[in-house]
């Protein structure tokens, strides 16, 4: 007796692998994905990472017991005790199907401070491109949080492509007088979530003139510390003078000043197939009239919308606003401060746009470029704008200097050495 | 033994060693040097005390050995300071002449200094020097010497160096200490350029820049008078520390691998060339990169005299400077230094030399000396003006103001 053939069941069609994943961690962070989602910002799988899972229905959560974190109220426990292994697989495996990762955090707290970290690190050993948005706690939140903060961007650091840094503190002046305290944080995130929506764009989109968006997160990265960022976005006939004014507005450009004292501009523009050269030419040209000599690099990339608005993101390298926001950010217990090596003048920018012009650089090693500042240690008068913040990674040591006064020129300190202020990797 | 009256010493309390210079003015005006002494100094950072008692018996080593060596007693010294609290500004004073025939007398013009030298000065401050660049009379400019003109207004245009009266009162009381007199206290900067400079140089235009271990003190000469000063609390201790960092070897080490390998220029010849440094008993111990050596000196070097061609160009006063720039303390003997000054300040650069004195060719010949030979250079124009009295005051402060 013949058996009947049995039919070959078809191998399952492979799950498509998602180009974007956005997770949140924390309740800050979920916050974040939860308004992003709202927005209908489509593009993407969102998953939520929480001791609390309160996220919308459409997004995947992965709950993290509260008894990993030590409970309520222990802002210090050791971020191992999070990572979890039952937990950890999770997220990787959350990660495995996708090219890139957006986290989102509020640093400052518990989960978000402890789980962003082991999330990006999930994301990297999965395979994807890391990049991380988190908020930085209000001055007035005391130095605890500061230093939870700092030492959990150092921990991001070590995971992350790149880190968008966005200090709550930032639009404090601007909206402290008419906002509630439930509304305070709305200008902040606001910002963090156009960036998180330019990001994307720009990453998913062709790069049709400069640089893909990816090579000018890497070169700077490498550049070193995290950098400042200002983005805007605007629709309709005069659409590059909106955007701008928009990004002049911003508190930290200080009216553009900022630029001019800037070590280098990223500028990235992105917009629909209607994107036309002389929307380019009039950022680049009034963004221009404030930089002067500043090294500038440009990324326009466009999606596959015939209309669409045009965004704009500047990522600005800056000593004086590292130190600034070093010195308006830094703990009174003086936490470390992290940042990276510079390698991005001497590798992708014209000669004559270095400083120094003289020598060349070696990619690959890291240098710190500021010391450490105690927080109140200046004057708050030298301070009558608030700035970027820029972390550096280790703390430098001023060697004979350590103890005594220090010389600062226009805010460097001098007693730092050259080579490391500048960025020079010796071989 | 000479006459005591006729002896001038300079006392320089500078961050890496204690100089006394001791100069003998003749009969016939002119300035002979006729005795050094020096010791290493080991109680000053950045130009300024942070250790009274050190910096003491640092004094008192290098005082002695230039008694021996000229063989006189030392009982007063001109002090030369500096520091980061030391600062100059340019400063106009206005006196009305009020006598009937409306002519300018010395009195006026002794008012209208003292006018300018009454500034708003932070309450721990106090003026060094008020420097008289130039007069005006009933608003007409260029005047030199208004004493019998005639006019109803003179103004003065004064430059004024002043620094922290306490950590100036720190270096004086460490110098009374040991029982010196201190007959004046003297910015380091102004000394070193009534060293190395001739009237011809400032008429031209020039700075003179002083780059000690701790500071650089510079002084902008325009037409012939000071038109501004500075110090820059970054010196030759800097671009060590920069070295035990960058190498990872002691300052000490760093110190000596400064002197016996430092170039100011990174130069072709040095790349991937390296140096063996020994351990104590004389074995190898590690090799360290030449070409990192140069790499890490000529970047501190170069941004120090960007800074000073930053601050000299934000006074307007860059293009004024027809006769370059003059380098002296111990940093100006790091080979290819003035190459490098060149490229930096944009002008013709040399090491300066105290040409306008005679006397013992070691001290003259050596550009770490210059600010003390100058502060005994002050001295002995400041004696010329007292022997000559009140007649030649004028004559001395316009020597002065050079």
């Amino acid at each position: 007796m013949e058996t009947p053939a049995i039919p070959t069941p078809e191998p399952a069609p492979a799950p498509a692998r998602c180009s974007l994943k956005i997770i949140g961690t924390g309740t800050a962070g979920v916050a974040l994905l939860a308004q992003l989602r709202a927005g209908e910002f489509l593009a993407a799988q969102f998953v939520a990472v929480d001791s609390i899972t309160i996220a919308p229905g459409e997004i995947e959560k992965i709950e993290i017991a509260k008894s990993l974190l030590g409970g309520r109220g222990s802002h210090c426990s050791e971020p191992g005790k999070v990572e979890i292994e039952g937990q950890f697989n999770a997220v990787k495996a959350a990660c495995a199907d996708c090219d890139t990762v957006f986290i989102l955090a509020g640093l400052g707290g518990r989960t978000g401070s402890w789980m962003s970290a082991a999330v990006a690190r999930a994301a990297k050993e999965a395979g994807a491109q890391v990049f991380a948005f988190v908020t930085l706690p209000f001055d007035c939140e005391g130095s605890v949080r500061f230093s939870q903060a700092r030492q959990a961007l150092d921990r991001l650091k070590a995971h992350c492509d790149f880190l968008f840094i966005q200090p709550h503190q930032d639009f404090c002046a601007q909206h402290a007088e008419s906002l509630s305290l439930t509304e305070v944080y709305a200008p902040s995130n606001r910002r963090l979530l156009a960036a998180v929506r330019h990001v994307a764009t720009a990453l998913t989109g062709s790069t049709i003139m400069g640089i893909g968006f990816s090579d000018l997160c890497a070169m700077l990265r490498d550049r070193g510390a995290q950098v400042m960022f200002a983005v805007a976005g605007s629709d309709g006939a005069n659409r590059a003078g909106a955007v701008i004014e928009e990004l002049l507005a911003h508190p930290r450009l200080n009216a553009g000043k900022l630029l001019a004292g800037a070590e280098t501009v990223a500028v990235s523009l992105v917009g629909a197939q209607d994107l036309r050269m002389a929307d380019v030419n009039k950022v680049m040209s009034e963004l221009g009239n404030h930089w002067q000599n500043t090294s500038h690099l440009l990324s326009a990339s466009v999606g596959a919308a015939a209309q669409g608005p045009l965004g704009a993101l500047l990522l600005i390298v800056t000593q004086e606003a590292a130190q600034t926001a070093s010195r308006l950010t830094a703990p009174a217990g003086g936490a470390k401060e992290i940042s990276e090596s510079s390698t991005f003048a001497t590798h992708y920018l014209p000669d004559e746009t270095k400083s120094p012009p003289r020598f060349s650089t070696a990619a690959g090693e890291s240098t710190p470029p500021s010391a450490p500042r105690m927080r109140g240690s200046r004057t708050r008068k030298e301070s009558p704008r608030l700035r970027q913040g820029q972390f550096d990674l280790d703390t430098i040591n001023k060697g004979r200097f350590e103890k005594s006064e220090p010389t600062i020129h226009k805010g460097e300190d001098l007693d730092v050495p050259t080579f490391i202020r500048r960025g020079v990797v010796l071989n | 033994m000479f006459d005591s009256n006729s002896i001038i010493v300079g006392l320089e309390v500078g961050t890496s060693k204690v100089c006394a210079v001791v100069g003998e003015q003749t009969n016939e005006g002119a300035l002979n040097i006729v005795g050094l002494g020096q010791a290493r100094s080991t109680g000053v950072r950045k130009g300024e005390i942070i250790d009274a008692r050190a910096t003491e018996e640092n004094i008192r080593a290098a005082i002695v050995e230039a008694e021996h060596m000229a063989d006189v007693e030392i009982r007063s010294v001109y002090l030369g300071v500096s520091g980061s609290h030391v600062r100059g500004f340019n400063n106009r004073g206005v006196h009305p002449v009020v006598s009937a025939d409306r002519e300018i007398t010395e009195d006026d013009v002794q008012d209208v200094v003292k006018n300018a030298r009454t500034i708003n000065l932070p309450a721990d401050s106090t003026v060094l020097h008020a420097v008289r660049q130039h007069f005006l009379v009933d608003g007409h400019d260029g005047v030199t010497n208004p004493v019998g003109m005639l006019g109803g207004r003179l103004e003065v245009d004064v430059h004024v160096v002043h620094g922290n009266l306490n950590r100036l009162q720190n270096a004086i009381r460490v110098v009374k200490g040991i029982q010196l007199d201190v007959e004046e206290v003297v910015f380091n900067g102004l000394a070193a350029s009534l060293a190395l400079l001739t009237p011809e140089q400032k008429e031209l235009g020039c700075v003179v820049m002083d780059i000690g271990a701790g500071t650089t003190d510079y002084v902008v000469y325009v037409d012939g008078v000071i038109r501004h000063t500075g110090v820059l609390a970054v010196g030759g201790d800097h671009v060590s520390n920069d070295l035990s960092r960058g190498l990872r070897v002691p300052l000490s080490r760093a110190e000596q691998l400064k002197i016996e390998h430092g170039s100011a220029f990174l130069d072709d010849a040095a790349r991937g060339q390296e140096i063996t440094i020994n351990n104590s008993l004389g074995f190898p111990e590690r090799t360290i990169s030449l070409e990192n050596l140069r790499r890490i000196m000529a970047l501190r070097l170069e941004e120090m005299f960007e800074l000073v061609a930053q601050d000299i160009e934000e006074a307007n006063l860059t293009d004024y400077l027809r006769g370059g720039a003059f380098l002296c303390g111990g940093a100006a003997r790091i080979p290819r230094i003035a190459e490098l000054a060149e490229d930096a300040l944009q002008m013709p650069v040399s090491l300066g030399k105290s040409n306008s004195i005679s006397g013992l060719k070691s001290a003259l010949d050596q550009p770490e000396f210059a600010a003390a030979i100058g502060l005994v250079k002050f001295g002995s124009l400041k004696a010329r003006r007292q022997q000559t009295g009140p007649s030649i005051l004028g004559t001395v402060k316009k020597f002065l103001k050079r």
